[in-house]
C-alpha cells in the first residue's frame, strides 16, 4: 500500500515532466523529421531486399543458432585473437570492464583516448570513469561529440544530437573552442574534422564498439558513415574493442547477412560508407596493440530467460524507434535508461536491473508497430510485459487499479453509479485526477449496459445462436450502442447470436504485468465460452486478449472480428443497406498488428453503398489508450 | 548477372552513393581524366600506393601536373590506391591491407582515387571479400569496405561529406 501511495504522490510531478517534454517543439520537430526520413528511406531501400518476412526468419534463425552456441563460439574467438597477438578479456560486469579498460589506457601512456560511438561504453559508464583517472576522452562521432561537449545524453540512437538546432550546435563549439563558430553545418563539420584530426594523431589509445563478430576466423566488423571508427582503430598505437556477448555470429557469411539488413533497416542506406573488418592479426608495426573486451553484464544470464534471450538478437538498427509513436512524442531522453524504446526496457533489465527497466517499460503502449520493422523478429511488446511482470516493486498503483477494474461486480456498480450522477461528458475530475481531464474529456457510462439489453432482446446465455458474441467491458458499459447495432445487423443478415457470461478479457492486466490476474481471468472466460460456436468480438483488445489464451495451450473456437464475420456471411453479395457518408477508418493496434486483421474492415466499408473512405495520414497510429495508459500518461497519450 | 549489366549496376550504385567515376572513354584519355579531377578538386599534393594498377602511368601523370608527392599523409590532398574488389549491388569498393601504411591513403586525404580492375567486380560485396579471408595462412589484418565518401547528417540531418574520411571518392576502372 505504501508503494501505491508513493506512486500516487509522484503522479503530478511525473505528469508535469512529461507535459514539458511533449510540449518541446524543437525536440518534437527534430524527431519527426529524422524518424520520417529514416522510415521513408527504409521503405524505399527495402524493395531491393526481397521478401522482408523471409529475411526476418533467416536472421532470427541465424542469430538464435549463434546464441545457442555462443560459449563455444567465444572460446574460438578468444583462441584466434590470442594466436594472432591480441589480448582477450571477458568482463563479467560493468565495473570489471571499466577497470580493465582503464588499466589499458594508463599502460598505453599519454592521457588521450579517442572513441567511436559505442552504446556498450555508455552502458558501463566508461567516460566518467576514464576521466576520473585523469584521462581526456574524446568522442569522435560528430553527433556524440556535440552532446559530449554539451554535457547531454543522446536523444536518438542514430543521430544522437538530433534535438539540437544548428544554432545550438554552433554555440556548443564556440564555447568549447573559445571562438565564434558560424551556424553552418558544413563549416562546423570541417572545423570538427580539423580539431579531431589532431586528437586522432596524438591519442595513445583508440576505442570502438563492434557491430558483429564472426567466430569462424575470427573477424570483427565495424560499420560507420563518418570514418571515425577507421581512424580510432588504425591511428593510435593501442586499439581496444569493447563489445557485448550477444554480437557473435557463426560465420563471415552470417555477418554479411546482417550488414545487408542493418543500414537499410536503420536509415534506408543500402550500405553505410565504411565497413571495417579486423581479423586480430593487427600488429604491423612495433608497439602496436590489439585488445578485445567482451562484456557480459547480465547477457549470459539472459540466455536462460526465454523472453530476454529474444532481446539478445537485437542488432541496434533503431528501426523500432523510428516507428514508435511514444518515442516520436517524448524522444530518447525520456523513453530510455541507456538503451532506448521498448527494446531498451528489456536491455535495461538485462544490463542495469529491473527497477530502471520498469520506468522505461511503463512508457510503452504495446501498440506493436515495432513488430512490423524488426529484422530479427523480436517480440518487443511481450518483452515489455515480461519486464513489468518481473518488476513487482514498481507500478503498484496501476496494478491495484487494474485489479479493481477487473472485478466485474465492482465495475458494474461503479459504472452504474457514474451513469446516474456524472454529466454526459466529464470535463473535470476532482483532486489530482483532474490532471487526467486536463488532457482529455471522459465519457459517462451508458444505461442500460449491453447484457441486460441483449437478454431483453431475446438473446440467450450460451445457447440458441450460431455465433457467440463477446461484448467486452467497453461495449458493455460505455458503448452498448455498438453492441445493439451489431446485433441488429447480424439479425438482419440471418445470423442467430448468443451471448455468454463475461469477465474482463485480461489484456489490461497483461499491460501492467499482472500475469497472475491475466491467467485467472483467462481461466474464467474459457470456462464460460460455449463450445463449438465461433466467437465474435466488437473490441480488438478483447479479441487479442482471447487470442492470447492460446499461449497456454487451450483450445478455442474460431475468433472473428465483426468485419470478418460480416464479410464471410456476405460472400460475394452486397451489404444489406446503404449509408451516404465520408468515413475515416482508424486501424486498432491489436487488430492490425497483433491479430493481422488489416484489410477486412476497409473491404467491408468499401462494400457499403454511399460510403466514401477517407485515408487518414495517421490511420495506423496508436490511439494512446492501451489499458490504463491514457490515465497514467495523459500528456503522451493525447 | 551478365558482366555488362553487372558493371552498369555497379556504376549506378557507386554514383548513387556519392562516388565519382573517372572513366576514360571516347576522346578523353586517362591523363585528361586525372587532370580534370586534379583541377576540379584543387589538388596540390598526393601519395600513391605502389600496389595500384598502372601505378607508373598514374604517378607520372600526377608528377607532370606539377603535384607535390608527399609522405605527410594527414595533410594530403590526394591518396591513390588499388581497390581489390567491388560489389555491384551496393556500389561498394573493397580494400585489403597488410603491413604498411597504404590504409592511411584511403582514410586521411581529402580526396581518394581508387583504381579497380574490371575483372575484380563481383555481384555481392561479400564475394569480393571472402576469398581474401579464407585463403591459406593468416588472413589480412584489415579489410575496409567503402561505399561513397565519408558523410554525416548529425546536424539537423543536413548531408555533409568529408567528416573524418575523404570528402570525395573517385574511381578509375581499368581492364
Amino acid at each position: 500500500m505504501r508503494g501505491v501511495l508513493k506512486e500516487l504522490r509522484e503522479y503530478p510531478s511525473r505528469w508535469r515532466r512529461l507535459q514539458e517534454v511533449v510540449r518541446n517543439p524543437i525536440m518534437r520537430e527534430a524527431l519527426e523529421r529524422a524518424m520520417t526520413r529514416f522510415a521513408q528511406g527504409r521503405a524505399q531501400a527495402l524493395e531491393g531486399l526481397g521478401d522482408f518476412q523471409e529475411l526476418v526468419e533467416l536472421c532470427r534463425d541465424m542469430k538464435d543458432r549463434a546464441l545457442d552456441r555462443s560459449r563455444e563460439l567465444w572460446d574460438r574467438v578468444q583462441n584466434g585473437v590470442v594466436a594472432r597477438g591480441g589480448t582477450f578479456y571477458l568482463a563479467p560486469d560493468a565495473q570489471a570492464a571499466r577497470e580493465y579498460i582503464g588499466r589499458l589506457a594508463r599502460e598505453a601512456g599519454g592521457n588521450l583516448v579517442v572513441k567511436g560511438k559505442s552504446i556498450t561504453s555508455e552502458e558501463i559508464e566508461l567516460n566518467p570513469y576514464l576521466e576520473s583517472l585523469g584521462l581526456e576522452v574524446v568522442e569522435t562521432d560528430l553527433g556524440e561529440r556535440i552532446i559530449q561537449l554539451a554535457g547531454e545524453k543522446p536523444s536518438h540512437i542514430i543521430v544522437p544530437a538530433i534535438h539540437k538546432t544548428k544554432e545550438e550546435v554552433a554555440r556548443v563549439f564556440s564555447q568549447a573552442w573559445g571562438r565564434e563558430v558560424p551556424d553552418d553545418p558544413y563549416v562546423i563539420t570541417k572545423e570538427v574534422r580539423k580539431d579531431l584530426r589532431q586528437k586522432f594523431l596524438s591519442a595513445n589509445m583508440g576505442m570502438t564498439g563492434i557491430n558483429v563478430v564472426s567466430a569462424d576466423l575470427p573477424a570483427f566488423f565495424l560499420m560507420t558513415n563518418e570514418g571515425n571508427g577507421r581512424l580510432c582503430s588504425t591511428l593510435p598505437p593501442v586499439y581496444v574493442i569493447l563489445t557485448g556477448w550477444e554480437k557473435i555470429v557463426e560465420s563471415v557469411e552470417d555477418a554479411f547477412t546482417i550488414f545487408d539488413v542493418l543500414p537499410v533497416n536503420s536509415v534506408g542506406l543500402k550500405y553505410s560508407s565504411y565497413l571495417s573488418i579486423f581479423t586480430g592479426s593487427f600488429l604491423w608495426k612495433k608497439g602496436r596493440q590489439f585488445h578485445v573486451v567482451i562484456l557480459d553484464n547480465g547477457r549470459r544470464k539472459a540466455l536462460d530467460d526465454p523472453f530476454f534471450k529474444e532481446a539478445l538478437r537485437c542488432i541496434r538498427c533503431g528501426a523500432c524507434m523510428n516507428v514508435c509513436p511514444v518515442y516520436k512524442t517524448v524522444g530518447g531522453h525520456t523513453f530510455a535508461h541507456i538503451y532506448m524504446g521498448g527494446i531498451g526496457a528489456a536491455w535495461t533489465a538485462i544490463t542495469n536491473g529491473l527497477e530502471e527497466a520498469r520506468e522505461v517499460a511503463s512508457l510503452c503502449t504495446g501498440c506493436g508497430t515495432c513488430l512490423e520493422v524488426c529484422p530479427m523478429g523480436i517480440p518487443i511488446p511481450s518483452l515489455v510485459e515480461h519486464v513489468k511482470e518481473l518488476a513487482k516493486e514498481k507500478g503498484q498503483a496501476e496494478r491495484m487499479a487494474i485489479r479493481l477494474v477487473a472485478k466485474r461486480k465492482l465495475l458494474e456498480s461503479a459504472t452504474g453509479l457514474a451513469s446516474l450522477v456524472a454529466p454526459e461528458r466529464i470535463a473535470r475530475l476532482p483532486g489530482p485526477a483532474g490532471l487526467i481531464t486536463q488532457e482529455r474529456v471522459l465519457e459517462r457510462p451508458q444505461q442500460p449496459p449491453f447484457h441486460p439489453w441483449a437478454l431483453s432482446r431475446g438473446l440467450e446465455m450460451g445457447k440458441g445462436g450460431e455465433v457467440t458474441l463477446f461484448a467486452g467491458c467497453m461495449v458493455e458499459f460505455f458503448y452498448p450502442n455498438i453492441g445493439r447495432d451489431a446485433v441488429e445487423l447480424l439479425t438482419r443478415m440471418g445470423v442467430p447470436l448468443q451471448i455468454m457470461k463475461e469477465e474482463c478479457c485480461g489484456l489490461p492486466a497483461r499491460t501492467v504485468g499482472e500475469m497472475g490476474l491475466w491467467e485467472e481471468l483467462a481461466a474464467k472466460n474459457l470456462s464460460y465460452v460455449p463450445p463449438g460456436k465461433p466467437l465474435l468480438f466488437l473490441c480488438a483488445t478483447c479479441m487479442s486478449g482471447m487470442h492470447g489464451y492460446r499461449e497456454s495451450g487451450k483450445e478455442l473456437p474460431p475468433l472473428y472480428d465483426l468485419s470478418q464475420l460480416v464479410l464471410e456471411k456476405l460472400g460475394g453479395g452486397s451489404f444489406p443497406g446503404s449509408c451516404k457518408a465520408k468515413v475515416a477508418y482508424h486501424s486498432p493496434c491489436h487488430l492490425e498488428r497483433h491479430l493481422g486483421v488489416k484489410e477486412e474492415p476497409l473491404e467491408l466499408l468499401s462494400r457499403i453503398r454511399g460510403v466514401k473512405i477517407i485515408e487518414g495520414e495517421e490511420a495506423h497510429l496508436c490511439c494512446g489508450g492501451a489499458g490504463l495508459y491514457a490515465f497514467k500518461y495523459p500528456p503522451v497519450s493525447v | 548477372m551478365r558482366e555488362d549489366r553487372l558493371f552498369l549496376r555497379f556504376v549506378e550504385e557507386f554514383e548513387g552513393a556519392g562516388g565519382i567515376l573517372l572513366y576514360p572513354r571516347g576522346e578523353v584519355t586517362l591523363e585528361e581524366a586525372i587532370a580534370l579531377m586534379v583541377e576540379g578538386e584543387g589538388i596540390k599534393s598526393y601519395a600513391i600506393s605502389q600496389k595500384t594498377p598502372r601505378v607508373k602511368a598514374i604517378d607520372s601523370v600526377l608528377k607532370d601536373l606539377g603535384l607535390e608527392k608527399s609522405r605527410d599523409y594527414p595533410g594530403l590532398d590526394l591518396g591513390v590506391t588499388r581497390a581489390h574488389g567491388a560489389g555491384a549491388l551496393t556500389g561498394t569498393l573493397v580494400f585489403v591491407f597488410g603491413e604498411g601504411r597504404d590504409h592511411l591513403l584511403t582514410s586521411l586525404p581529402r580526396v581518394h582515387l581508387a583504381v579497380l580492375r574490371r575483372e575484380d567486380l563481383c555481384e555481392h560485396v561479400s564475394q569480393a571479400v571472402i576469398p581474401h579471408l579464407q585463403g591459406e595462412g593468416n588472413p589480412p589484418p584489415y579489410i575496409s569496405l567503402v561505399t561513397g565518401p565519408s558523410r554525416t547528417g548529425d546536424i539537423e540531418l543536413t548531408h555533409v561529406t568529408g567528416v573524418h574520411g575523404p570528402e570525395k571518392l573517385y574511381l578509375m576502372v581499368v581492364s
